[in-house]
């Protein structure tokens, strides 16, 4: 029998040892899961297990099974990750760390079955290209958190006009919806467009991001 | 990196986002159902029958330990499996009356147990807390108070049952102890939390050694997530 006391107050019984208390607070369950916690890291996949499915299922146009499969290997390579050390919860949060091991499991996916030659129509060639290792895996989420920290305001050097027009980017309007959106000419929202993106590699670039340096997302 | 990466970056963080924004919040715990009230009015007890008539949500029912039985039988077997083998009703089989908030006077000590069960059964944790109800006592408790101290901070999040029990009386009375924890989550291993499961008697009996004066009360609730 495990006793933990947690607090002067509060005294707290394991009757199962290798499962000690899990804190409550995301951020305190994502620490304690990089420092191994494995029942903080089940907290968290129940948390997030919802998720990510659903983005499976959206890859894979609905096969349950091939989501289940791929958000199970995306959780064990997740806890692989996470007890191996290689998960700093200071450099991104855990639902990006989950979505770039997610990403990495995908494209994995992808090239298995392109070598199958066994493509389907949700296979997009450029998505299948290549995958990140462990480190890799990090550094993309590392990216991808500070890019949504820009997205959201955080720092200098985007105006809120480039993040309303990334954010649009992002979620996948055209260049005519945006125009209609913003309330310019097709041309005008072109120029503002590529004006943000070249904004947003100045910034990614005063971050730390060197994209000349690092692979490309589609090559990770 | 080109623009066209630039963008597939985007609908990534984009992704990323809502997987963070899908995330379940933490002990999501609705109750489904107070799992031992029963609408039934006890004789002589037309106070507490009025109070739940107008509130529906009351389910707490604390209980005065009358003279401490002689535990001749297991704890647990001796508690009522359900309303048909034995019920409040029966005051010759449980010793137990009804009161609300009558315990004698001077200072009372509380304690809450929490016993988290996992979705197999089994017991996941067991938590015990020292309660501060301020000038009330535990029996002028409410439940949602009296479950809201018990899960405050609970040992785990993937339970899903909690057995509550609430415990006061004169101080150095009351099971304050790892050990008490324990021995009280053990007797109540093999109580089905069901509908007509009554566990505040499972609770009672499973305590056969508290003094004259000690309340009891007990609160079974279940989790499903969203």
């Amino acid at each position: 029998m495990t006793v933990v006391r947690v607090s002067p107050s509060v005294a707290m019984l394991a009757l199962e040892p290798h499962l000690p208390r899990p804190p409550h607070a995301l951020s305190d369950l994502t620490a304690a899961a990089a420092r191994g916690d494995r029942a903080a890291f089940e907290s968290l996949h129940v948390r997030f297990e919802p998720g990510l499915r659903r983005m499976f299922l959206s890859r894979t146009a609905g096969r349950q099974d091939q989501a289940d499969d791929l958000a199970q290997r995306t959780w064990m390579e997740c806890w692989r990750s996470v007890s191996a050390g290689r998960y700093d919860p200071a450099r991104a949060a855990f639902s990006t760390f989950v979505y770039a091991v997610g990403t990495n499991v995908w494209r994995e996916h992808l090239r298995s079955r392109a070598r199958a030659a066994a493509g389907t129509s949700t296979i997009q060639p450029e998505e299948a290209q290549g995958s990140t290792g462990p480190g890799g895996v990090a550094e993309l989420a590392e990216l991808l958190d500070d890019l949504r920290r820009g997205l959201a305001g955080a720092g200098r050097g985007l105006s809120d006009e480039d993040r309303a027009v990334l954010r649009a980017i992002g979620a996948g309007e055209s260049d005519r919806g945006m125009a209609q959106r913003f309330g310019v000419a097709p041309s005008t929202m072109n120029t503002k467009k590529r004006a943000a993106l070249e904004r947003l590699r100045q910034w990614l670039a005063s971050r730390g991001h060197r994209m000349g340096e690092r692979q490309s997302p589609g090559d990770e | 990196m080109d623009d066209r990466e630039l963008e597939q970056l985007l609908r990534m963080a984009r992704e990323a986002e809502e997987l963070a924004d899908s995330a379940i919040p933490p002990a999501s715990i609705t109750f489904v159902r107070p799992l031992w009230w029963r609408p039934r009015v006890w004789a002589g007890l037309s106070t507490l029958a009025a109070a739940a008539a107008v509130t529906v949500v009351w389910t707490l029912t604390p209980r005065t330990v009358a003279p401490p039985p002689v535990p001749t039988r297991d704890p647990i077997a001796a508690a009522p499996r359900s309303p048909a083998t034995a019920t409040p009703d029966e005051p010759e089989s449980q010793p137990i009356r009804l009161v609300k908030g009558t315990n004698p006077g001077g200072p009372e000590q509380s304690v809450v147990f929490a016993i988290f069960r996992d979705p197999a059964g089994g017991c996941s944790c067991v938590q015990l807390e020292n309660a501060d109800w301020g000038s009330r006592r535990l029996a002028d408790v409410g439940r949602d108070e009296l479950l809201a101290a018990a899960l405050d901070n609970p040992c785990t999040t993937l339970a899903r049952q909690v057995l509550v029990v609430g415990v006061s009386g004169k101080p150095g009375t009351v099971p304050t102890t790892h050990d008490d924890a324990e021995r009280l989550a053990t007797r109540l291993s093999s109580v089905p939390l069901n509908e007509h499961q009554d566990v505040s008697l499972a609770a009672y009996a499973a305590m056969p050694d508290l003094p004259i004066g000690s309340t009891v009360v007990a609160e079974a609730v279940s989790f499903f997530r969203r």
